[in-house]
């Protein structure tokens, strides 16, 4: 409050309000005015902004109530002091220096914001306006300084700020992510587009969901067409014949039934085009499963003409080879026996054993082709495993037949032991089965003496049929026998009775005897004889 | 006389059979391709025909067809002697008609020439 004011209102609070009304005071001047002050002063103390009045050095003459309740000091701790000392902690000096050159030296009204220091320590905000106020010669008399509190405008606008700076980042993270699937999906199309191999997915129906640019290539059909078609239908699959595969029987139904992955073993599965022309295909089923259910399938397949093609090649490679290999040997054997057979004159006893030798030799080149021949044949997997129903008595009966003249030639005796056998029927294949014996019954032939018999023989089990070759021979000796089922391996003694040998022979024979399903052992005491046997299941596997 | 017509392009095969069937009193004609074959039967027709099956120009199944459909030649006994050991190719050639069939490197000499005395003895029939 201004001074002079004080005695006027201690004399109006003695009197009565009777007493007041009485009193006429005569109102000079300067009373008028203080009371036009005390008006100005309760409107200022009204205002939620801040309003000091300083003197032209910034000491402060008058502050409203707004102050101390935002500052925080009271009306006796701010009159008489500098502002800038009071709350000013906060701003910079060159802040000060540019709002006293402004007000001060300019002349003018400086408006900046300002963050004040309270007396608790705690910040406000603040805009801050100054006013010179100027006498007649341009002098300054006083500053007015308003302050409205701008602190929840500030915090508004922080918080504006930082929402604003959140959804930056949310948009950000959004943005990387869609770039992220984005570009995954590209990788991913570009791999099943790139990929040779065709992939159609399907859903637990077997309809069509899915199909990549190769399948719909090797299939004739745009993925539109196909979508939601079952797959079944719209690719039908053949075998070689052109005997309609049922949907039941191809992959995809067995995977999804089964929740197993399958695959074609055999090389018997076309697919037919949306044109009706065929390619063989070899194909991989995949069952999808989320949870624990099926709800689809992958299927992988691809185009195997190509590998066929080769595998015909090199079947029809091995065959030419062959045929070549032969027709040389052929000729040598032809020519060696007729210079033996003496048609070209008679033959001296050297001449005679030359020419043996060169027989000898001649005939292990012709088995050895032949069973190199054989068994690379077994190994490119190409022979086509037959099942058959054979009879055991009647094909040893066979056997005996062809082998007849063999014995004969060697002076063995040849005896069918299953004639009174059982009649047991076996699934298997019939030539191959052949191919065994005919090995076990002219090793049994070769290694044995003239005079001796060669016992063919029988038994049935539960599951299976074992089938036996028995000789009174040279047998094999104790150390050797683990190895004679080794390739080119020659038993010792088998070596000398018989030098044309290839030591291919019985391991040929076990490759054949494992295409059916079948196991060879023997046994054998040297200098008394061997017994081969052969067990092969009376149903054929797979 | 009997008269062999051997259908070979190996000129050692052709040796040694020729050599062993003159010993044994037949005349033997050589034919080295499927073409010269027919021309040979029909110059001089044989009483048996050994026949190989690879040759150049046309082959043994030729010859076999074309004998096989004509009605004088069709008596003529064939035996296919033949290094192609492939089940097909015997089951082929013996369904298109030959009599018989050997891979000349599983047989001696002495075989062929046994066999072909069969046939031209008579001693065994011949397929039509």
């Amino acid at each position: 409050m201004l001074a002079g004011t004080e005695k006027r209102e201690m004399a109006s609070t003695k009197m009565s309000n009777k007493e007041k009304q009485k009193i006429v005071v005569p109102l000079t001047a300067r009373n008028q005015a203080l009371e036009e002050i005390e008006i100005l002063k309760q409107g200022f103390d009204l205002l939620s902004d801040l309003v000091t009045i300083t003197d032209n050095n910034g000491i402060i003459l008058y502050a409203n109530e707004a102050v101390e309740k935002s500052t925080g000091f009271s009306m006796t701790e701010v009159i008489g002091k500098n502002s800038g000392d009071l709350w000013g902690g906060n701003m910079e000096e060159e802040f000060f220096k540019e709002m006293w050159h402004t007000i001060k030296i300019q002349k003018k009204t400086f408006i900046g914001e300002v963050i004040n220091k309270k007396k608790d320590g705690t910040k406000s905000w603040h805009e801050l306006r100054i006013y010179p106020v100027v006498d007649a010669k341009s002098e300054i008399k006083f500053f007015i300084g308003i302050q409205p509190d701008i602190t929840n405008r500030k915090k508004i606008e922080k918080d504006l700020e930082d929402a604003k700076i959140a959804a930056r980042n949310v948009l950000e993270d959004l943005q990387t992510e869609k770039e992220e699937l984005a570009r995954a999906k590209v990788k991913d199309d570009a791999l099943l587009e790139s990929i040779g191999e065709g992939v159609i997915a399907t859903d637990n129906n077997g309809k069509i969901i899915l199909m990549n640019p190769a399948a719909e290539t090797m299939l004739g059909w745009k993925l539109d067409e196909a979508v939601g078609k079952l797959l079944a239908e719209t690719v039908p699959a053949e075998d070689t014949e052109g005997k309609r595969i049922p949907g039941e029987a191809r992959p995809l139904s067995v995977a999804l039934t089964t929740s197993d992955a399958v695959t074609t073993v055999h090389p018997d599965h076309y697919y037919v085009r949306k044109n009706g022309t065929r390619f063989p295909v070899a194909v991989t089923v995949t069952p999808i499963r989320l949870d624990g259910k099926t709800v689809g399938a992958i299927e992988v397949f691809h185009d195997v003409s190509a590998e066929k093609e080769l595998e015909k090649m090199r079947t029809s490679f091995l065959q030419i080879a062959s045929h070549q290999l032969r027709t040389p040997l052929s000729g040598t054997k032809w020519l060696i026996e007729t210079l033996q057979r003496k048609i070209h004159g008679t033959l001296t006893v050297g001449q005679e054993e030359y020419l043996a030798e060169l027989y000898n030799v001649n005939e292990r080149m012709i088995r050895l082709v032949q069973d190199m021949l054989s068994f690379l044949r077994l190994e490119s997997g190409d022979m086509q495993v037959k099942k058959e129903p054979v009879s055991v008595a009647s094909f040893y009966g066979e056997m005996v037949i062809m082998l007849g003249s063999a014995a004969k030639n060697a002076g063995i005796v040849l005896t069918d032991a299953t004639k009174d056998y059982v009649a047991v029927t076996v699934e298997t294949d019939t030539q191959m089965l052949r191919t065994i014996l005919e090995s076990l019954v002219s090793n049994a032939i070769a290694y044995s003496k003239s005079g001796d018999e060669v016992v063919l023989g029988a038994k049935e089990e539960a599951d299976s049929a074992i089938f036996f070759v028995k000789d009174t021979g040279i047998g094999i000796p104790k150390e050797e026998q683990r190895r004679v089922f080794e390739k080119f391996y020659r038993a010792s003694n088998a070596k000398l009775v018989r030098p044309s040998g290839t030591g291919l022979g019985l391991a040929i024979t076990v490759m054949f005897a494992e295409k059916i399903g079948g196991k060879v052992w023997f046994e054998s005491e040297e200098g008394k004889g061997s017994t081969f046997y052969l067990r092969i299941p009376k149903k054929a596997q797979k | 006389m009997k008269k062999v017509l051997i259908v070979e392009d190996e000129e050692f095969l052709v040796r040694s059979l020729k050599d062993n069937l003159e010993v044994e009193g037949c005349s033997v004609d050589v034919a080295v391709n499927g073409e010269e074959a027919i021309e040979r039967v029909k110059a001089n027709q044989p009483d048996i025909v050994l026949l190989d099956l690879l040759m150049p120009k046309k082959d043994g199944f030729y010859v076999l067809e074309e004998l096989k459909k004509n009605p004088t030649w069709k008596l003529i006994p064939v035996i296919v002697l033949s290094n192609l050991g492939g089940d097909e190719e015997i089951k082929k050639a013996l369904e298109m008609g030959a009599d018989d069939y050997f891979v000349k490197s599983q047989h001696p000499i002495e075989e062929v020439i046994e066999k072909v005395k069969e046939y031209l003895e008579g001693k065994r029939s011949v397929k039509a």
